[in-house]
């Protein structure tokens, strides 16, 4: 029976596996985080709720109106409501305002606000609400008073010309505009041409990058590191007889990308439990603008469907495979645990491009500075693309067209790499030196394919002779 | 014959570090592969096993090419390895997976080499104070020696053919170097094929019959070692007296090899002349204490032929910077 080159992956991934799970600081990090989401919906909904639920009482004591409109406003209703019980409103003459205002600042604490209405000759109402400098009244309780009576006061100058409750319903009803757009035919489309993405959107598409940043990161750094280690401690010395190099990175970055998962998955399903501990505590519908910000996300994600969430799923599966071959080459180039900071640079390079491009695009995408070609070229480029797809498709930023399109691009680059590294990685791994560089290892790939069929020469790079160690 | 290298070479651009190796394994038994640092044996025994592609030549087993991860092979790597934070029962279970041994097979045979190997403590933590555990000890919490006996038990583990020991004994203490050598004679008396490189040439000696010294990657000495040893003669002359006698010496123009206070050693053409010397000391009433003559040791043979290869090397390079510095000249 011929074993290839993949022969032993299942026991490398088994035991890479087992090792990342068994260390102490995987499972502390899972155990934190999990704890910390657990505790984050039913903490954030109580705290809402309190805030909801405390109507603090305002502690100001008084308030004088002086209106020098001309309107006929009944201001004795002006603070409505059990915030404002017990405190007095009273309307002055106009004429007493500035020997009001020199009484009050020399007044020792008091709790008394005054309000100064006027009409400006420019066209509209000026309301100056003036509270002594000495006055033990907080800014938040004054600027809470100050918005109330202007919404009072919004409905009181209507009223003030006769307009009965229903008019005036009437005439505050929202405006909403909507362009729509002719066809050639000339027909008119409902379809929106929108300069820039809203606030949620973006937030959602911001969100989407990190995710895939924090799975590529994550496994990327745990395949490097095991190279590194295997290199270092001439583990691999041993291993080599056992399996090809192939099967060894192989089950490195099936390993990592299972322990990243699992924690992903750890951390949804840590979510939807502290949802549920939330309804179960709070009741249904409860929660902070944040999560009601949350829910406007899933809004936004209403029109997926489960081909647009495998497609999304699959290109952030073969991103991670794409990056962790990277990670995986460029542990190889490295001998000694202490250089790894300095052979990761290319592939946190590529990574940090990767994402860069993806979160310029979501700000260009936010302030409508982006033409759909960008989005899609963004989609297509294999760096970017991982980090900038799945987000764009799920929120239908982009088509299905161009999913796919950049799903095969992808895979094929990946498969690319995949037959590179398979060139280059027996040769690197048994390089003994400093740290490769990108032209060397492009070197060791090329002295291959100049290398005779029928001779593999290991291609050691151009004046790195390999160290024998005899 | 069962294990055959024919023509292994391995080049590195300009610089080939193999140069032809060639030697078989007709019978079980231990195969000495020596050469001082630098001289291409690890590369070669890389090559044999597969890890690292050659530029010429093959390996031959049973009469077919041979490919480490087809059969049964055993092998204990000159830079010793093993993942440092990890369990040691988790990696020596992980090797012997590799090798397709069953889980329970393996730690069967991990208990027998953990107690053969004086490793038990380290892979079955004894009870601490409250009847718990230990914890399993690490690689990097074990000695050097300690480290290279959990190697030897991942390449003993599948029970290998072949076993390929690169400097097994090196920085081992002499209380286990004898337990290495017996399990060593354990092995050779299982039927076993054996390659050894190491520069404990005693212990070549020890356990090998036939050799090769490479030198800079090519094979400067090879053959049966007694065979080898018989082609020197018996040259090599100690002797010890009560009384001076460097004027013999020197009335046979014999060259002093190594003067200690255990004697001299003296370099012969033959038993004739040592008779001859022997005869005139005895006349001379020098009062012999020790007289003896034997073959040259592995290690002399190994110094003379390793030494003349690096000496021939020197007067080349020699030549050859003298040449390159003459035509600088000439261009100027």
């Amino acid at each position: 029976m011929r074993r290839s080159d993949y022969t032993g992956w299942r026991e490398v991934y088994a035991f890479s596996l087992r090792q990342e799970v068994k260390q102490k600081s995987f499972k502390g990090l899972l155990i934190l985080m999990c704890l910390i989401i657990l505790a984050a919906v039913p903490v954030n909904t109580w705290l809402w709720q309190r805030d909801q639920g405390e109507i603090e009482k305002t502690q100001v004591s008084r308030l004088t109106v002086y209106d020098e409109t001309g309107l006929n406003i009944d201001y004795s209703q002006a603070l409505a409501g059990e915030r404002y019980a017990g405190v007095e409103v009273a309307a002055a003459p106009a004429e007493g305002f500035e020997a009001h205002v020199q009484s009050l600042e020399e007044s020792q604490d008091s709790r008394e606000i005054i309000v100064h209405i006027r009409y400006e000759e420019a066209g509209y109402f000026h309301l100056t609400f003036v509270k002594a400098v000495t006055a033990q009244l907080k800014d938040k309780d004054c600027e809470q008073l100050a918005g109330d009576f202007e919404e009072f006061f919004q409905d009181a100058r209507i009223r003030a010309v006769d307009v009965g409750q229903e008019q005036l319903e009437f005439i505050n009803q929202p405006v909403e505009t909507k362009v729509e757009y002719t066809t050639e035919e000339g027909e008119i489309t409902s379809e929106e041409k929108e300069d820039g993405i809203s606030m949620t959107e973006y937030y959602a598409l911001l969100a989407g990058i990190v995710i895939v940043m924090m799975f590529v990161n994550m496994s990327g750094g745990q395949i490097a590191l095991s190279v590194v280690t295997e290199k270092s401690t001439k583990v691999v010395e041993y291993l080599m007889i056992n399996v090809r190099p192939m099967a060894l990175i192989v089950g490195k970055i099936l390993a990592a990308l299972t322990t990243v998962l699992v924690q992903f998955a750890a951390y949804g399903v840590c979510y939807l439990i502290s949802c549920g501990i939330s309804t179960a505590l709070f009741g249904a519908g409860q929660g902070s603008a944040e999560l009601q910000e949350s829910s406007g996300v899933l809004e936004l994600l209403s029109g997926v469907n489960a081909g647009t969430v495998m497609m999304a799923a699959a290109m952030i599966l073969v991103g991670v495979l794409f990056y962790g071959i990277v990670a995986g080459l460029a542990g190889a180039s490295v001998s000694k645990m202490e250089e790894m900071a300095e052979g990761l640079k290319l592939y946190q390079m590529t990574m940090v491009i990767g994402s860069y491009v993806g979160i310029f695009l979501c700000i260009m995408q936010m302030l409508g500075n982006v033409s759909d070609a960008v989005v899609n070229i963004c989609c297509i480029l294999p760096l970017s693309a991982p980090f900038v797809m799945p987000a764009n498709l799920l929120l239908g930023k982009v088509g299905l067209g161009t999913a796919v399109l950049s799903l095969v691009v992808l895979i094929l680059c990946t498969a690319a790499l995949f037959s590179f590294t398979a060139k280059v990685y027996e040769s690197m791994i048994f390089y003994n030196g400093n740290v490769l560089k990108l032209k060397d290892i492009l070197q060791i790939a090329k002295n291959r394919r100049m290398a005779p069929a029928e001779s593999n020469q290991t291609g050691a790079a151009p004046g790195k002779e390999e160290e024998h160690h005899e | 014959m069962s294990l055959e290298v024919k023509d292994l070479t391995k080049k590195y651009g300009e610089k080939t570090v193999v140069d032809g190796l060639s030697f078989a394994l007709e019978k079980p038994g231990v195969y000495a592969l020596l050469g001082t640092n630098g001289a291409g044996k690890t590369t070669s025994i890389r090559m044999i096993l597969g890890m690292l592609s050659s530029d010429g030549g093959q390996v031959l087993w049973q009469g077919k090419p041979m490919d480490a991860m087809h059969m049964n092979v055993g092998y204990l790597a000159e830079e010793r390895g093993l993942y440092p934070k990890y369990e040691l029962m988790d990696q020596l279970l992980y090797f012997a997976r590799l090798k397709g041994v069953s889980r329970e097979t393996a730690k069967e045979r991990i208990a027998y080499w953990a107690k053969r190997l004086e490793v038990e403590e380290y892979l079955y933590p004894p009870k601490g104070k409250g009847r718990k555990a230990q914890k399993p000890k690490l690689a990097d919490q074990l000695s050097k020696g300690n480290q290279q006996k959990i190697q030897l038990m991942a390449a003993l583990l599948s029970e290998p053919e072949l076993l390929i020991l690169d400097e097994p004994l090196s920085g081992l203490d002499p209380v286990n170097t004898d337990l290495f050598k017996g399990i060593i004679r354990e092995e050779m008396e299982k039927g076993k094929y054996l390659i050894m490189s190491s520069h404990q040439m005693a212990t070549i000696e020890e356990f090998c019959e036939d050799i090769t010294i490479l030198n800079r990657g090519k094979t400067v000495l090879q053959g049966n070692l007694n065979e080898i040893k018989r082609s020197y003669g018996r040259v090599n002359m100690f002797v010890k007296c009560d009384k001076p006698f460097e004027d013999v010496i020197e009335k046979h123009h014999l060259p002093v090899i190594n003067d200690t206070p255990d004697g001299k050693q003296l370099k012969v053409t033959g038993e004739p002349q040592a008779l001859a010397f022997l005869q005139d000391l005895l006349k001379e009433q020098r009062q012999v204490v020790k007289f003896e003559l034997r073959e040259p040791s592995l290690h002399e043979i190994f110094v003379e032929k390793a030494g003349a290869a690096l000496e021939q090397e020197e007067a080349k390079a020699a030549g050859a910077e003298q040449a390159g510095i003459g035509g600088g000249h000439e261009e100027k």
